[in-house]
């Protein structure tokens, strides 16, 4: 795994580990969380995306309903906390490397004082 | 070429100290790296968008560019442009728990050595509230921390 915020944007919302917490106990159809959050299933729905997208809950068809179903192990990353921000780390600092090469290139008119001759690669 | 950039990262795992230390080499002078750690509208070009720029004594905000909900925040605690910086950090699921964020710059051949620390993280899982509300559903290595305790 190398992208974490998908699973810490499904964790940062408060009502969202509630959630995680009910399928915990056991599988839930977007009814059965509905009735225990005394929320609209649409909204109920958006939450169960963003847990989705981030592998937190397996969404499996059952006949018409869709059952959802904690996902424990996406959740191990986040429980070390050394190995989960050593990767976030490694991902955001390539990212910052790109962004300033790509930033480097475009301003030719700024003076940084290095060669910045052409490369043949 | 000379500007072929070699991404030297290191990682030090010290389990006494919990603390993460790595190292990257920028072909950018530090002024200009600077901006990219404190500018709102360049922090949001390699990590998030920031609600302002980033100044000393101020909380700080990173927001998802897709839409708008809080990544990362806390407060910049200390900042000597363009050498250091410090910030208190912190994520969503951990739940208020705060760690420091440590930003050094240091002139390199050819532009900038930028090295981050990032201490006082917990290797004790049971510092979380999430840990213990999710044990019912928990399999396997949340019984062992308990039977720890």
């Amino acid at each position: 795994m190398t992208d974490l915020q998908p699973v810490f944007r499904a964790l940062g919302d408060p009502t969202r580990r509630d959630i995680l917490r009910m399928l915990g106990d056991s599988p839930m159809t977007i009814a059965q969380v509905s009735d225990n959050f005394d929320m609209t299933r649409a909204a109920v729905k958006k939450h169960l995306v963003v847990l989705s997208d981030g592998g937190l809950i397996h969404v499996e068809k059952r006949g018409r309903e869709a059952v959802n179903t904690l996902n424990a192990a996406a959740l191990r990353p986040v429980f070390d906390w050394i190995g989960t921000f050593d990767r976030f780390w490694d991902t955001r600092l390539d990212a910052l490397k790109s962004a300033i090469e790509k930033d480097a290139a475009n301003d030719t008119g700024y003076d940084t004082g290095y060669d910045t001759g052409k490369s043949n690669d | 070429m000379t500007l072929d950039m070699t991404l030297d990262m290191t990682l030090e795992n010290q389990m006494t100290d919990t603390a993460i230390q790595k190292s990257v080499y920028l072909p950018a002078p530090k002024t200009r790296v600077w901006d990219f750690l404190t500018k709102a509208d360049l922090l949001g070009n390699w990590f998030h968008p920031a609600q302002e720029d980033l100044a000393e004594g101020e909380d700080y905000l990173l927001t998802s560019q897709k839409d708008g909900d809080r990544m990362c925040w806390g407060r910049v605690e200390e900042m000597s442009p363009h050498d250091y910086m410090k910030w208190s950090f912190t994520v969503g699921p951990m739940e208020g728990v705060m760690t420091t964020v440590e930003w050094r710059l240091a002139d390199a051949p050819g532009g900038t050595k930028l090295t981050l620390e990032h201490s006082g993280l917990p290797n004790n899982a049971e510092a979380y509230g999430l840990v213990l509300a999710l044990d019912k559903g928990w399999h396997g290595f949340l019984l062992n921390l308990h039977d720890m305790s």
